[in-house]
């Protein structure tokens, strides 16, 4: 006879509370996974010696208007990572339909849609098709969203963003 | 000469009943009476019995033995030359024969010419000199006579008197009827044990085991025992200089002593503790259990517990599975090994494998070997491929199961002539017999090659690719590094298999590129030389580099000792991080001169950029 638990199923807002050491343990898996089948044009590593301090770097898949620029991300992972999502944010401005001028960023996977089965790979590379392929239905910098259908003077822009933070 | 010292000796040995001289003595009465006791057996009755009751009649062991000491001292100190070490060696000597004294009554020869000491003489006999020789020895080191004792003397001395000491008392204990504790008299026990506790003599009777089985028991008994021993441990066997192999089989050794009881936790936390520390600790345990005969040999003792019914206690493999409280480990590294070894194995012979298997199965459960299984029975079904293999004759194959063998890579470099004629043949042939699968040509593998530079003849084992490399040597006897590499479709891995032939002597480096040479070279290197270290090696090297570039990418610019600490710290699990700056700096510059990842300016290394 089998036996049923009870318990009200774990959510979001009411994790299980992981040991450190597991989600150390997740953490490093992930890097090393990373570091063994790396995505093109995304890579993570930890910044300093804290492992829940990461930073990544993503290059523009050719054929966008990011293409060939490189933009550094800051993720942090949260104490109970992976049952509440990690905070990506760009460090390096840019002009984008769906990130503000602070680098926060709007994708449903990192807020409600997101799941334990995700990982930092499979964000890096959602973010990375997300450049090219911006969700104009609800954007944060509406500028860029406006300008979208004019691509040459998006991609026009976004160079000139992308030159100004590189100085 | 026989006549000569006997005459000496009548001349200075006083008569049983004569009370012999008071100490201090002089050195001609010590020479004569040391070579009087080492000519013992062999000398008449009457001499015997003069020297052996001067020795058990007098209470003046303890001085003859000082006076000896202090010759050995004298000569050992101030003759610093080679030319004079005579009193030195005849002092040395004497002591010995005094030590050994009591077991002469036991040699035939002196029963023939009924030798005087009674059998009740023998333990007192002993009991006394062990505690003139522990006197002497404590005593000796407060003596203040100008004459400071260099630590290395000492040591020396009571190395060779407890050397003899042992050698003497382990047929007496032998004789003694087993019980638990020999009974030696109280007054022996306590001098001698100290003595023998000490790490300089505790090692070795350890390392002995099981010839000094009695003594150690007999030391057991004290309560002193077990710290010392794990004293003894730590300081002349659980060093960093000491082998992995070495330190198990001593640990084995402790273990067959205590049993059938457990070891002490103490002496085992000590063990456990120091090979956690071991990184090789688990293949070295693994690699011991395939040896079929000799070496530390659990296995034997394996199959006896398993024949006998557990009658064991504990299993040493509990016991050394305790150290690493994982047995996921253990298994893991003997897939490693197994792995290595069938493939080595070019008889396909797995009777051997399954048999340990099996006891393996026993002992760690079905589950956590089921990847072992597979892997015999890939050996076993390529035996059958083989054997109806049609082909040319000469080619086996090892069909491997992907997924269940430990880190298959595929081939390096495109196979060309001959070889790749011959596997093609053997992939079609099983592809025919397994249908819907297929085959792909791992890393590896083995040919034997007759290889003939200008009439001269040599025959060489080498791996797929290395053969595939001289073929084209064949077709042309100069190529360049990148025409080889286009023709081999593998840009940047022949390098090292080139050198193969390089140490081979058959080819070797121009300006231009490689060349076969005149004649065959030096035998520097011959035979199989797929050298396992370098291969192991290689597999992390990839994931270093990603580690490198991941970190100069992310991180921004480092200096090596920089990303040494930073693969310390986060290169871990799948692949370890274990190598020395050194060996970092080389792959760094490696990696420098490929020009594609990374650059390197006065010593910062930073991500290539453009």
């Amino acid at each position: 006879m089998a036996s049923f638990s009870t318990q009200a199923p774990t959510t979001a807002t009411n994790p299980v509370k992981p040991q450190g050491e597991s989600v150390t343990k997740r953490l490093q898996q992930e890097l090393m996974q990373l570091m063994m089948n790396s995505e093109e044009g995304t890579t993570a590593f930890p910044n300093g010696d804290n492992l829940f301090e990461w930073i990544a770097t993503i290059t523009g898949s050719d054929g966008t208007p990011y293409a060939d620029q490189t933009y550094k991300l800051s993720i942090t992972f949260p104490s109970d990572y992976p049952y509440t999502a990690p905070t990506f944010k760009f460090v390096t401005p840019l002009f984008h339909p769906n990130i503000d001028v602070h680098g926060n960023i709007c994708l449903d996977i990192l807020k409600e849609k997101w799941s334990a089965a995700y990982s930092v790979r499979t964000v890096l590379v959602s973010l990375r098709s997300l450049l090219g392929e911006p969700n104009n239905d609800s954007p944060l910098n509406v500028v860029a969203s406006g300008m979208w259908d004019d691509q040459v003077k998006f991609a026009a822009t976004v160079k000139q963003k992308y030159a100004e933070a590189q100085k | 000469m026989a006549t000569t010292t006997l005459t000496s000796l009548r001349t200075s040995l006083p008569s049983p009943l004569t009370s012999p001289p008071e100490p201090p003595y002089s050195s001609s009465y010590i020479s004569a009476l040391s070579s009087s006791l080492l000519s013992l057996p062999s000398s008449p009755p009457n001499l015997a019995l003069r020297t052996s009751s001067i020795l058990l009649c007098r209470t003046s062991i303890k001085s003859i033995l000082q006076a000896l000491f202090r010759q050995y001292l004298d000569s050992s100190s101030s003759e610093e030359e080679e030319n004079d070490n005579g009193g030195r060696e005849e002092a040395l000597k004497g002591i010995l024969a005094i030590l050994k004294f009591p077991l002469l009554k036991n040699s035939g020869s002196v029963k023939d010419r009924s030798y005087p000491i009674p059998k009740s003489y023998i333990l007192p006999t002993l009991e006394k000199m062990a505690q003139d020789l522990a006197t002497t020895l404590t005593e000796w080191d407060e003596d203040d006579e100008g004459r400071p004792l260099s630590p290395s003397v000492i040591t020396s001395l009571i190395e060779s008197s407890c050397s003899s000491l042992t050698s003497l008392l382990l047929p007496i204990l032998s004789s003694l009827p087993p019980s638990p504790v020999p009974p030696l008299p109280p007054l022996l026990t306590s001098h001698l044990t100290p003595l023998l506790l000490s790490p300089l003599h505790l090692f070795p009777l350890l390392l002995q085991y099981p010839t000094t089985s009695p003594l150690l028991t007999f030391l057991s008994s004290s309560p002193l025992f077990l710290p010392s021993l794990s004293h003894t441990l730590s300081t002349r066997l659980l060093v960093k200089s000491a082998s992995t192999s070495d330190i198990l089989e001593v640990y084995l050794k402790t273990f067959s002593f205590f049993s059938p009881h457990p070891v002490p936790p103490l002496i085992k936390l000590t063990f456990n503790t120091f090979l956690k520390t071991r990184r090789d600790t688990v293949k070295q345990i693994i690699k011991s259990i395939m040896l079929p005969n000799g070496g530390i040999n659990i296995k034997g003792q394996l199959l006896l517990e398993h024949t006998e019914g557990g009658v064991l206690e504990r299993s040493v493999l509990d016991l050394l599975v305790g150290i690493f409280g994982s047995i996921k480990v253990l298994c893991n590294e003997y897939r490693r090994i197994l792995s290595t070894r069938l493939i080595e194995d070019e008889g396909f012979a797995t009777d051997e494998e399954v048999r340990r298997l099996e006891l393996l199965k026993l002992r760690f459960g079905e589950g956590m070997l089921r990847e072992c299984e597979v892997m015999i029975k890939d050996v076993d079904d390529s035996k059958r491929i083989n054997r109806n293999f049609k082909g040319r004759s000469g080619t086996t194959g090892l069909v491997r199961s992907h997924c269940f063998w430990p880190k298959i890579s595929d081939s390096s470099v495109k196979l060309v002539g001959e070889v790749r004629e011959r596997v093609g043949e053997f992939k079609s042939h099983f592809e025919e017999l397994k249908k819907p699968r297929t085959l792909v040509v791992s890393e590896g593998g083995s040919v034997e090659l007759e290889v003939e530079v200008e009439g001269v003849k040599k025959n060489v084992t080498c791996d797929l690719a290395q053969a595939s490399i001289i073929l084209l040597f064949q077709k042309q006897r100069e190529w360049s590094e990148e025409a080889l590499e286009n023709e081999l479709d593998a840009s940047g891995k022949i390098h090292k298999k080139l050198k193969f032939w390089v140490d081979c002597g058959v080819i070797s480096s121009t300006s231009k590129g490689w060349r076969v040479n005149d004649a065959l070279g030096g035998e520097n290197n011959s035979g199989s030389l797929i050298d396992e270290l370098e291969e192991e090696d290689d597999s992390g090297t990839e994931v270093f580099r990603n580690f490198i570039v991941g970190a100069v990418t992310n991180m921004g610019p480092k200096r090596a000792v920089e990303i040494h600490n930073i693969l310390k710290l986060f290169c871990k699990g799948e692949v370890t991080y274990d190598w020395d700056i050194g060996k970092l700096e080389r792959l760094l510059n490696d990696m420098v001169k490929e020009g594609d990842k990374i650059e390197e300016s006065s010593g910062v290394y930073s991500k290539l950029q453009g």
